[in-house]
């Protein structure tokens, strides 16, 4: 099983990939934009029950304990906690989980929670089964749930003898498009020709670079003479990097069995 | 005044706004008997920030932004495991007698540190990104870029918004990262409005959902919407909205225009002043929002 990663800001290039590939191989689908998903409206995916993932446990002080000495404010990096009338309360979405406030609350008061991180569903679609989550709002998207749902889609496509697994990976260069693009055999990265893409493109590919993932280029909306699209086409020339058009993108896929 | 632009499902749409909000604020008459407010756009899309390229700032200059990791006197450490025991992140690790500190998973906590009971371990800079400064005619232009290979945003958005000069009176229009999750909920919290950008359709919708109530209940946020396109979900979006109480501040069904100007990179208004209008008058209704 080859894991093929899409890096694209458009799904429409995506799901015509699942369809490019559906039609010379089997194949199973990972939606990895799990602030966003798409591919599940997109390719018209039936229902399915949803599993849990859970996050990082975060802090939350214990109402009747605290004597609002401050110390806990003091010691977090994050702006995390703040005084709330007679006590300090903890900001969910910015609490990193560390446990710092912990060590030095002198009265027991704050204890660490388990929250829930989002939700991975399996859905079929006339493509291949598509594995994909829902990230609970304000949660922080360190890879723990597209890491889940990769992992489902792996065991899958293995028990099923699946030629491709289609990764559509979270735009960034942050966790959630590290953890999507983790086993890369190929990481295609779809290139709008804006002013100034091959500064994007470069950063991106020094992010595939330091994960081992090979990559690959897709021109894609716009004129392949326009002089932004000359540009990239010297970027990735000078970087060794294969640059083709969505219609042309198997043969690049094909290619990772060699 | 903080704006703060941010879309659940959007990459183009917060940035085109907001470089066209700015325009329209330079260029609106001055309130009689105020100084001029000192403006502000403030880019925290770290991963690949774009108003830079639409507005093209003159003279930057350029900040780094650090976070402090672990660092080992391998002469005091005893290799008691403490610190490992300590770290949430598995960033920290004792095995075959050395202590290995793993920089792309460290958060910069301290906890380590402080939990040493040798005081083996001092915290040192990791470079993790920087905050380019430059102007756009009496605009200050701030963009946060991320270090590749950094995989954690919130440091640089935290420094790209504390780098904005906040005295009463000055503006700053912020541009979250897309998303739902921590990277937008950080550049939401302190905002006095948050304007967030929508497609009409079931994906936007749902988008709008999450974040609206990210935005207004868990951080207790003003929220108004723009809507950007036009779709078969314009009811069901103009529906929800009304239910929900969510002000739609901009109606902008030209998403072609829209496309164009930012392949081009290009500010929108230029040769169509109906747009310069419904700018201006967003920026009056945001001013008008924000002040009660």
């Amino acid at each position: 099983m080859k894991q093929i990663i899409v890096l694209a800001h458009d799904d429409q290039v995506v799901a015509a990939l699942a369809r490019s590939i559906a039609a010379e191989a089997t194949l199973a689908l990972a939606d990895a934009n799990v602030e966003a998903p798409a591919l599940a409206d997109l390719l018209q995916a039936g229902g399915s029950e949803p599993r849990d993932v859970p996050g990082l446990p975060l802090a939350v002080v214990l109402v009747g304990r605290c004597t609002a000495c401050g110390r806990c404010a003091e010691v977090c990096r994050y702006g995390a906690i703040a005084r709330e009338d007679a006590r300090y309360d903890v900001l969910p979405t910015a609490c990193v989980g560390c446990a710092a406030c912990i060590d030095v609350c002198p009265e027991g008061a704050i204890a660490l929670q388990p929250l829930r991180s989002g939700r991975w569903f399996h859905s079929s679609t006339p493509y291949g089964p598509l594995f994909w989550g829902a990230l609970d709002a304000g949660r922080e998207n360190s890879g723990r749930l597209i890491t889940a749902l990769k992992e489902a889609a792996c065991r899958w496509a293995a028990e099923h003898d699946t030629a491709y697994l289609l990764v559509s990976a979270p735009p960034g260069l942050g966790w959630p498009t590290a953890a999507a693009c983790a086993g890369a055999d190929l990481a295609l990265i779809a290139v709008e020709p804006t002013t100034n893409a091959s500064r994007d493109l470069e950063r991106l590919l020094a992010l595939l670079e330091r994960l081992d993932a090979p990559a690959a280029a897709l021109l894609v909306g716009a004129d392949l003479n326009s002089p932004q699209a000359e540009a990239i086409a010297a970027r990735c020339a000078a970087r060794s990097v294969a640059l083709t058009d969505p219609a042309h993108a198997w043969e690049l896929i094909a290619a990772t069995d060699r | 005044m903080m704006i703060c632009i941010a879309s659940a499902t959007e990459h183009i749409a917060p940035t085109v706004i907001a470089a066209n909000l700015a325009l329209a604020w330079m260029s609106a008459p001055p309130q009689p008997g105020a100084p001029r407010p000192r403006l502000t756009l403030a880019d925290a899309a770290v991963a690949f920030p774009q108003a830079a390229r639409l507005l093209k700032p003159l003279a930057s200059s350029s900040q780094e932004v650090h976070i402090v990791i672990p660092e080992i006197d391998a002469e005091r450490c005893t290799r008691c495991g403490r610190c490992a025991e300590l770290c949430v992140y598995g960033a920290i690790a004792v095995a075959d007698g050395r202590v290995a500190v793993f920089a792309e998973l460290c958060v910069g906590c301290g906890r380590c540190a402080r939990g040493c009971p040798e005081r083996a371990i001092r915290e040192v800079p990791r470079l993790v990104g920087r905050v380019e400064r430059g102007r756009v005619g009496s605009m200050t232009l701030l963009q946060g870029l991320s270090e590749p290979g950094v995989f954690d945003a919130a440091p640089v958005q935290r420094a790209v918004a504390r780098a904005a000069s906040q005295r009463p009176g000055d503006i700053t229009i912020l541009i979250a990262p897309t998303g739902v999750g921590r990277c937008a909920a950080e550049a939401l919290r302190r905002a006095d409005y948050a304007l967030l950008a929508v497609e009409p359709s079931a994906r936007g919708l749902r988008g709008l959902r999450a974040l609206a109530g990210l935005a207004r209940d868990t951080l207790s946020r003003r929220v108004g919407v723009a809507m950007v396109g036009a779709g078969a979900h314009n009811a069901d979006m103009e529906t929800f909205c009304r239910e929900h109480n969510l002000p739609i501040l901009l109606r902008f069904d030209d998403a072609e225009t829209l496309h164009a100007a930012w392949t081009q990179g290009a500010p929108l208004a230029a040769d169509r002043p109906e747009l310069g209008a419904a700018f201006a008058a967003l920026a009056e209704r945001l001013a008008e929002e924000a002040a009660r």
